[in-house]
């Protein structure tokens, strides 16, 4: 017993625990690729020379970012601002229905139709109406990013209250546990890691969201700044817009991962990436 | 208050299910005692019901006809004093083992300080000891199914009911896991109720052994078992052991036959 105990400590601490440099090195292949990409796009640039409105080169886009400079700040934090109230209501409104919906069948079969058939409808079809209803300013772009966002946590908060070993259950009962015990010692935390996975999704949808409202009708935003350069033959001002749009998107997907982690610290992290066979 | 009779006491139970019209007999007319501290196991082919004749006598599901009586008093929901052991074993994977075996004493708001010395010394017991801090899936099944019988014994319980718990092992970690559970039965004392699927399990392990046949789920007989205590791994060699096994096996498989 103690020699195979001995050995089990063995293989476990012989898992993978990346060091500081093992993690480093991990940035490095991503990182080439990256300015392989980069590279190959600026010598497209510079051997086909198509004019700059058609496409500009990475460099050229730059430029255009430090040029723009004092004027991006407005920019950024309205679309911030949209996609987060938009992210957080959504959040708040997909827990919010996802655990009464679990727990009164009834409900579950009254509502779900009318759920699905809002998700199936393409929402962005909405983002005029909502500008109609709710003028030109930022709370069409934060009921845009919202429905967009809102199922994707509804669905995984909900799957993660119910997917529990039946076995698990029958154990709860056989200790006299109250409904709201097994709520919180079981169903709350194992909902945790499909809620976590709603979250990402719906971050990167909330973003889209409302960059869409944006495009619709608004006077200020990264969204509105795309329209505008396009309008102008401005090509670099929108691929910068584009850009930053991203980098906002890649920040938001990371303190996700990271409230992830700090929330699971029993979870298997996966690295915040597709997963995988190998 | 003295029970008249066994200290589990199931009395003609019939379990019945109505699907669409039809009336699908699970379970009849079993009946059985188990005596205080004596190991019982119950083994049959898969859809003979002795599950779902677990999951009765611990009060998680209802029966349909007849009695189960544990210390006399009947059960109709989880009586005080069970330990259960599933076939999974059914960890909180966002808890540490010695979290996992600590369930049961918050879930009866017992004192921590006591809870945690008492899943300390069960985590000693079943061999885990340095394991208390680990998860779950750092842990190998029969890792995983020692922490789960040490959940199950943490209230100190009378009875301990188990369902086909290291049936999803390996054999020879099966083996292990047998020696293992008859050690700790020894010191512990628990009155056992074990399910299998494995004629050579239920022979090793039990006083007595109920066979079942299925499809409706009944019982062919009890076999006593006078294999001399305790019991080493060469009791599987020896020739009265070979005789229980071959003896069981030939009541299950005629009565297949028979209805085939």
């Amino acid at each position: 017993m103690g020699a195979q105990a001995g050995a089990v400590t063995a293989a476990v601490q012989a898992l993978p625990a990346p060091g500081p440099g093992e993690r480093i090195a991990r940035l490095v292949p991503p990182l080439l690729v990256f300015l392989a990409v980069v590279a190959l796009w600026e010598a497209a640039v510079w051997i086909l020379r198509p004019p700059p409105f058609l496409l500009p080169g990475p460099g050229a886009v730059a430029r255009r970012l430090v040029e723009f400079g004092a004027q991006w700040p407005r920019h950024v934090w309205a679309t911030a601002a949209a996609t987060l109230w938009g992210f957080a209501v959504a959040v708040v409104f997909g827990v919010g229905v996802a655990v009464p919906i679990v727990y009164s069948p009834a409900l579950n079969r009254a509502v779900t139709p009318l759920l699905v058939t809002i998700q199936i409808v393409p929402k962005i079809a909405f983002a005029p109406l909502f500008l109609v209803w709710f003028g030109l300013g930022m709370t069409s772009k934060v009921m845009v990013a919202f429905l967009v966002a809102f199922f994707p946590v509804l669905v995984n908060t909900a799957i993660g209250l119910v997917q529990i070993e039946p076995d698990l259950l029958d154990l709860a009962r056989s200790l006299k546990t109250s409904r709201t015990w097994v709520f919180r010692k079981i169903r709350f935390p194992n909902s945790l890691p499909y809620f976590f996975g709603g979250l990402r999704v719906a971050s990167t949808l909330a973003v889209i969201g409302a960059i869409i409202a944006e495009f619709v009708g608004s006077d200020v935003g990264l969204g509105y700044l795309i329209v505008m350069a396009n309008n102008q033959l401005d090509t670099p001002l929108g691929l910068a817009s584009i850009a930053l749009i991203s980098a906002f998107g890649l920040l938001l997907y990371g303190a996700i991962l990271l409230l992830e982690r700090l929330a699971m610290p029993w979870h298997v992290p996966d690295g915040g990436g597709l997963g995988g066979v190998a | 208050m003295t029970a008249i009779g066994p200290f589990i006491d199931v009395d003609g139970v019939h379990k019945t299910y109505a699907t669409r019209g039809a009336t699908l007999v699970a379970l009849e007319d079993i009946r059985f005692g188990v005596d205080e501290g004596e190991f019982v196991s119950i083994v049959g082919p898969s859809g003979c019901g002795k599950s779902t004749l677990l999951k009765i006598i611990a009060g998680l599901l209802p029966l349909s006809r007849g009695a189960v009586r544990v210390d006399g008093r009947a059960v109709d929901g989880p009586p005080d004093g069970i330990g259960i052991v599933f076939q999974s074993p059914t960890l909180l994977r966002w808890r540490t083992v010695l979290d996992n075996v600590m369930l049961p004493g918050e879930a009866r708001g017992l004192p921590r300080e006591s809870t945690r010395r008492a899943a300390v010394e069960l985590l000693k017991l079943v061999g885990l000891e340095g394991f208390e801090d680990r998860y779950p899936r750092e842990l190998s099944g029969g890792m995983q199914q020692r922490v789960a019988l040490s959940r199950a014994l943490l209230l100190d319980p009378r009875m301990l009911l188990m369902d086909e718990p290291f049936g999803a092992l390996d054999a020879m970690t099966r083996e292990e896991m047998n020696l293992e559970l008859l050690r700790i039965w020894e010191e512990r004392r628990k009155t056992a109720l074990f399910i299998t699927h494995s004629i050579a399990e239920a022979v090793f392990l039990a006083d007595r052994v109920v066979v079942m046949t299925a499809r409706p789920g009944r019982m062919r007989g009890i076999v006593p078992i006078a294999l001399p205590r305790p019991r080493t791994i060469a009791v599987r060699d020896s020739p009265q052991f070979t005789d229980y096994v071959r003896r069981i096996r030939e009541e299950i498989f005629t009565s297949t036959r028979a209805e085939v």
